[in-house]
């Protein structure tokens, strides 16, 4: 997918920032556009106080060059209620650095998708150092685990860690225990940390990252906020990331009912979403989750699996819109946007492919090769 | 019977309705010292009544933002300003940034002050409350001419003490210092409950003036005759509540507006196009009400923990594709469309005779938002975070919401076992490895319809 | 049942109507027709694909995760042609599922346990006979306690798979039953006749076949047959209490009309008399087969199909029937009456006569009198035929008339006139002139034709020897041609 008509871009100014959030809406179906504002705020005025953020290529950096992908792990909400304070990747970085007793030459982002997409450009303005156009993940998955950094075989660690009350953390583990370790922080930390980490040199990640992830997120973003109809859009994501509809209609049920009668139809737990198709046909696609869509069953066919993203789009706003925030009635576009191709080989279905988030499906590539 | 009045910059605009019906529309220039223009308009009404009315429900959404707008320097009207007031927020750390990211907000905030303190979503302190800083920080906000302080505290929604902590320690420090407790409004996420907190504080004082002046007005119709006021979600509350959380009747404006174009065409659930001058605004009735979210900007550009009707706002020249979406979309039914202000209702009329579009049009002599408010019903509205065991557990503490609201819906004057949940939805809030969940719980009055 | 044949599996419905799926939830359950062949117990979607058709699958496990895996195993269900989908109850099956299973056409199950319901379907699909043999006696042990046509009918049709029953007359008419069954539009039929309590053909039961298999045939043949004896029994039963009913009201009503104090045997008969009344009699078309006594209990389960609270009672030629009611019309009841004639309700070519309105007792005898009367006149014009008393006045007395006696002397004394080529053009001619008071040009009229013509007819009636101008022959004249003009037995 990387190879799909993207731009080079050299460097991420504040004009850039709503692109870069509307864009990374496109790869994070649980947030969609949900208000970051807060935090965007905060990296507007980093980018206006420090400049631009440099975007480099791998193949232009030495290949000793030392990077640690930077990222947030944890819940929206929490970001939501509690903007980061923006010095947080200081405090990360500054903690992998003095473990690791060297200086970081570069940051690249652990997924250019969601909040993390704006974590890392900010990260890099903040510490003034170059971002590189790459990412581990080309999209959101739950663990810090599910990367193709990991796929690759880089450790994870030594990582560093920094709660929103401003602790900071250093844990040095392997891939599973590190995830583990962190997971159970978490509640501790307030909901989310930001960490540093896969510290890895240039030639290290020159296999292991997917390219030209950021500039693709600035790419999406550019056609959903120019928008204004909807068949361009469409077209212009297809061209970009390859986006394809897998059907659009009206979302008609949302979650498990946990209650038949009275007005709680409504979901306690949203882990699907059931949309209704306008045509004749009368079909109906399920969408299926855990925080992010992961499978979508059409009349009881797997049409679309993670690592794939699957992505609604309001059909009259044109926006995305998150499985936090979406409503029986909405009208809606279901898109799916290809993983890198990474992602599609069998250790890369293994790691992250439906049967990883207990869907005992094959993944639709898998199903074809039968 | 029932009639409703919107309160523009230059003019009121009323209705009668019965039941399901629309009987009567009239419209009359506002004096702004006294109410006898508005006597005049609801007597004028109370004349088309062949029986007694029992409410007259007051939209003052319009009164609300050119008030906002004029303190923010945005607009030149004869509306009173709102009154600039201090913020201050308090966070384990201080942000790179202090202040708000809205202009509006900003313009309406005389002093910006941090303090340590809050909780995370959990409920778990993240850092002791710094009293001395919070009362430095009032001070200067007075100092700056703020006679009213909004105080959001981050993980009020979960944990309320820091915000009343510091308002017993303000209090005694400053008895004359009006409080708003971002609680109080509820929500999540410290910039919205913030930007809610400073313009229901900021408008404290315009609330007043006109609460009053329409309680009076509604008086000269005799006393049995009950004074409303509508919301943003398409309900209405009664004039104490008003008077404490006006932000409330923020964007009253656009929920009525589709509520009252439904009931006018008769249709339970529909989209409503309402066609402005410049833009055309799409909104959905479903089941009756208007459908309503928070966290959205709406017309003052900034996001409000208050409800409001989901718009989609889109220029006048894409109305006819817009319109053919919806078509698309409901074969038969494409919606009903309402010209809300006398620049719209060339195009709403064009629009209308497009029969292949399946539009139903509204008389666009009638102002479908006062109709609207006439329909209003109390409401209530409950927007919280929760972290609970089980499923048993969520269940348990959903009730508990629920019967909360249903309480607030009889403490807003609805008739007793009136009451019904309308939605109540638990989002599962993602990511967090621990069963977090968001509540949305919104009740009003009356039978569906 | 034959023994040297493998019983055909049994179908979907069987499995639900007798067999462990009768207390699931059902989706998609128009479409039961489908066979089992066999019980698959699904834990992995996988093993859907390798299922052979006709099985029905049991969702557990992985395959149940979720009402997408439910409706992921629908899919492949459809794919591979099986039968039908079980699943656990606790997933919610919500209305985007069972619009699937709808449009797939595949029956959707959800039970509390499916494993415990593997082993009982197994169960059942392994041994069809013994199945089917469980489905045998369970009808022929509810057969034994009902004791009416209708409940008879009623356990074929609620307990017996994809079956549609109904009891049949002779004629089409629907005793009892589903009257689908009935209706000749194709399907699989199968037949068994019944005998009345007189041991004679009666009526027949009619079942229709939802699915249709040589063994599952015999079933329901058997079934059937099963039900036979039951039905004679209860049709027995019943009409013996009618005809004993009958019997006992007739006298009663003869008394009563006679003029004698009946009040206290009427009142046990559940009889009313104060109050104003509307008498109805019904009678056997004249033309059509005469009414015997047998007709009696026939007539009377019909009219009480229709008038459940009203007694009818025979009398001679006819049955009696009244209305009481302060309201009560003639017009009204004969308006009822006529709708209960319909053949579609009656199996016989039934007329009616409704009386006058009449209070009390003497006025229900007046008003059963004239109903009388207006029968006799109705029963000439033939089936479903009503005439009120009040309408025809004095022209009721005509029903008295001994008319095929008068039309045999008639034939005699007017021989002359009845010998012309165009004796009948004449005998109306002459009825017609008679009926207008001499009048040609009303006779012309009301035979709608010129007057000449009429003159001309009169001239043919003289040159054949009837005087026309004779008092003394007047009312012969009259009668003759009333009465050969009513007998049927005259045209030829």
């Amino acid at each position: 997918m990387g190879d799909v008509g993207h731009t080079r871009v050299n460097e991420i100014t504040v004009e850039d920032l709503p692109a870069l959030v509307a864009g990374s809406s496109l790869l994070c179906s649980a947030a969609g556009d949900a208000s970051f504002d807060g935090y965007c705020e905060i990296v507007a005025e980093l980018l206006r106080n420090r400049g631009s953020v440099r975007l480099v290529e791998l193949d232009s950096m030495p290949d000793d060059a030392l990077c640690a992908a930077i990222g947030v792990m944890g819940g929206f909400a929490p970001m939501v209620e509690l903007p980061p304070s923006g010095d947080e990747a200081v405090l990360a970085v500054r903690a992998l650095e003095d473990r690791l007793g060297r200086k970081l030459d570069a940051l690249v982002a652990l997924n250019a998708a969601g909040p993390n997409a704006v974590f890392a450009v900010a990260a890099a303005a903040v510490l003034d150092l170059p971002l590189v156009n790459c990412d581990g993940m080309g999209r959101v998955l739950p663990l810090i685990s599910q990367t193709t950094y990991a796929l690759d075989g880089m450790p994870i660690g030594p990582l560093s860690a920094v709660s929103l009350a401003g602790d900071v953390l250093v844990l040095d583990s392997g891939l599973h225990r590190s995830d583990l370790l962190l997971r159970a922080t978490m509640q501790a930390a307030g909901g989310w940390m930001l960490c540093a980490m896969y510290p890895a040199t240039v030639s290290r990640l020159r296999t292991a990252a997917i390219p030209h992830a950021t500039s693709r997120v600035l790419e999406v973003g550019r056609h959903l906020t120019s928008a204004t109809e909807r068949g361009a859009l469409l077209d212009g994501l297809a061209r970009a990331v390859g986006a394809r509809v897998v059907g659009s209609g009206r979302i008609v049920e949302l979650g498990h009912a946990t209650r038949t009668i009275g007005p709680r139809h409504y979901p306690a737990v949203p882990t699907s979403v059931v949309v209704q198709e306008y045509a004749d046909t009368g079909r109906m696609i399920r969408l299926e989750g855990q925080s992010e869509l992961l499978v979508a069953v059409i009349d009881g066919v797997v049409a679309a699996a993670v690592p794939d993203v699957l992505c609604l789009i309001d059909r009259h706003d044109l926006r995305v819109v998150g499985v936090e925030t979406v409503a029986v009635g909405d009208h809606v576009d279901v898109l799916v946007v290809p993983a890198d191709a990474r992602w599609h080989s069998k250790a890369g279905l293994t790691l992250a492919g439906p049967r990883a988030f207990g869907f005992p499906v094959r993944h639709p590539r898998e199903e074809a090769q039968r | 019977m029932r009639i409703g009045v919107r309160l523009d910059v230059s003019r009121a605009h009323g209705a009668l309705v019965h039941d399901g019906r629309l009987l009567a529309t009239a419209s009359v220039p506002r004096s702004p010292s006294t109410g006898k223009h508005l006597v005049f308009l609801l007597r004028e009404l109370a004349d088309h009544a062949d029986s007694t009315v029992d409410s007259v429900t007051w939209d003052l959404s319009g009164a609300f933002e050119s008030s906002l707008r004029r303190a923010a320097g945005a607009q030149r009207t004869d509306a009173p300003p709102a009154r600039r007031v201090g913020a201050l927020r308090l966070l384990p750390r201080s942000p790179y940034t202090v202040g708000h990211p809205s202009p509006l907000i900003k313009s309406l905030v005389a002093h910006f002050g941090i303090a340590t303190g809050g909780h995370d979503l959990f409920g778990t302190e993240l850092a002791p409350v710094d009293l001395d800083a919070a009362i430095k920080q009032a001070a200067e906000a007075r100092a700056a001419g703020a006679t009213t302080l909004a105080v959001t505290a981050t993980g009020a929604p979960s944990r309320l003490t820091h915000e009343d902590t510091v308002a017993a320690r303000l209090t005694e420090e400053f008895p004359d210092l009006r409080l708003c407790l971002s609680h109080e409004v509820g929500g999540m996420g410290v910039l919205q409950r913030e930007a809610t907190t400073v313009v229901n504080a900021s408008l404290l004082d315009v609330a007043e003036e006109l609460v009053t002046k329409c309680e009076r007005v509604t008086g000269s119709l005799g006393n049995s005759v009950s004074c409303w006021f509508a919301t943003g979600d398409g309900g209405r509350i009664s004039p104490r509540r008003m008077r404490t959380l006006p932000v409330l009747g923020l964007n009253a404006f656009a929920s009525t507006a589709l509520l009252g174009a439904a009931r006018i065409s008769g249709m339970h659930d529909t989209a409503v196009l309402l066609i402005d001058t410049d833009t055309v605004s799409i909104g959905q009735v479903r089941d009756g009400l208007p459908h309503v979210e928070s966290d959205l900007r709406g017309e003052l550009g900034v996001r409000l923990a208050a409800p409001q009707a989901a718009l989609t706002v889109r220029t006048t020249d894409t109305a006819e594709r817009t319109a053919a979406l919806l078509a698309e979309q409901s074969p038969g039914n494409a919606g009903v469309i309402a010209a809300i202000s006398p620049g719209g209702r060339e195009l709403a009329e064009r629009l209308a005779t497009r029969t292949r579009l399946g539009l139903t049009t509204v008389d666009s002599d009638c102002d479908v938002s006062a109709a609207g408010s006439a329909w209003t019903e109390p409401s209530a509205w409950l927007d919280l975070v929760v972290t609970v065991g089980s499923t048993e557990d969520l269940h348990r503490q959903q009730s508990l919401v629920e019967q909360r609201a249903l309480t607030m819906v009889a403490a807003n004057g609805a008739p007793p076992d009136s009451g019904r949940i309308i939605r109540s939805v638990a989002t599962p809030l993602g990511f967090l490895w621990s069963d977090v969940y968001r509540l949305h719980v919104w009740a009003t009055s009356g039978t569906p319809g | 049942m034959s023994r040297n044949r493998t019983p055909e599996p049994l179908s979907v419905a069987e499995l639900v109507h007798f067999g462990p799926l009768s207390s699931a939830r059902a989706f998609a359950a128009d479409h039961l027709d489908r066979q089992v062949s066999r019980v698959a117990l699904v834990s992995e979607l996988d093993q859907i694909r390798q299922c052979e058709p006709h099985a029905a699958l049991v969702l557990h496990g992985s395959a149940a995760l979720g009402a997408w895996a439910v409706e992921s195993a629908l899919r492949l269900a459809w794919e591979r042609n099986a039968s039908c989908v079980i699943a656990p109850a606790e997933i919610a099956v919500t209305s985007s599922t069972a619009q699937l299973a709808e449009r797939l056409r595949v029956p959707l199950f959800v039970v509390e346990d499916p494993a415990t319901h593997a082993l009982e379907l197994s169960a059942a699909v392994a041994d069809t006979e013994a199945a089917r043999a469980r489905l045998t006696a369970r009808c022929a042990v509810l057969f034994g306690e009902r004791s009416t046509v209708r409940d008879i009918l009623g356990v074929i049709n609620s307990e017996v798979p994809g079956v549609t029953a109904a009891l049949v007359a002779d004629d089409g008419y629907v005793i009892a039953g589903r009257s689908a069954a009935g209706r000749p539009d194709g399907g699989h039929r199968v037949r068994v006749p019944v005998p009345g309590p007189d041991g004679r053909p009666w009526a027949e039961l009619v079942a229709q076949l939802a699915a249709w298999s040589p063994s599952w045939v015999e079933t329901v043949e058997l079934i059937l047959r099963l039900a036979r004896a039951p039905l004679a029994a209860s049709v027995g039963r019943s009409w013996l209490a009618i005809a004993h009913q009958a019997a006992s009201e007739r006298l009663l009503l003869q008394t009563l009309l006679r003029g004698e104090d009946v009040t206290d045997p009427a009142r046990d008969a559940g009889w009313r008399l104060d109050g104003r009344h509307v008498a109805v009699v019904l009678r056997v078309a004249e033309r059509s087969v005469q009414a015997e006594d047998s007709t009696t209990p026939a007539v009377i389960v019909a009219w009480r199909e229709t008038f459940a609270h009203l007694p009818l009672v025979p009398v001679e030629d006819g049955w009696a029937a009244w209305w009481t009611d302060p309201e009560a019309e003639p017009e009204e009841v004969a308006a009822q009456v006529r709708d209960f004639l319909n053949p579609v309700r009656v199996p016989l070519e039934l007329t009616a006569g409704v009386g006058v309105a009449g209070e009390g007792v003497n006025g229900l005898r007046r008003s059963v009198a004239e109903a009388q009367l207006a029968s006799a006149v109705a029963s000439r014009i033939g089936g479903g035929a009503v005439e009120l008393f009040g309408e025809l006045g004095p022209r009721a007395v005509l029903a008295c008339l001994p008319v095929t006696e008068i039309a045999a002397a008639a034939q005699v004394a007017l021989e002359n006139l009845l010998g012309a080529p165009d004796a009948e053009v004449l005998i109306t001619a002459l009825a017609a002139l008679l009926d207008c008071a001499g009048s040609t040009g009303q006779a012309a009229a009301r035979l709608g034709v010129h007057r000449n013509t009429v003159l001309g007819r009169i001239e043919r009636i003289r040159a054949r020897g009837v005087d026309l101008d004779s008092p003394d022959q007047r009312l012969a004249l009259h009668l003759a041609c009333y009465s050969l003009l009513s007998s049927r037995g005259w045209r030829s």
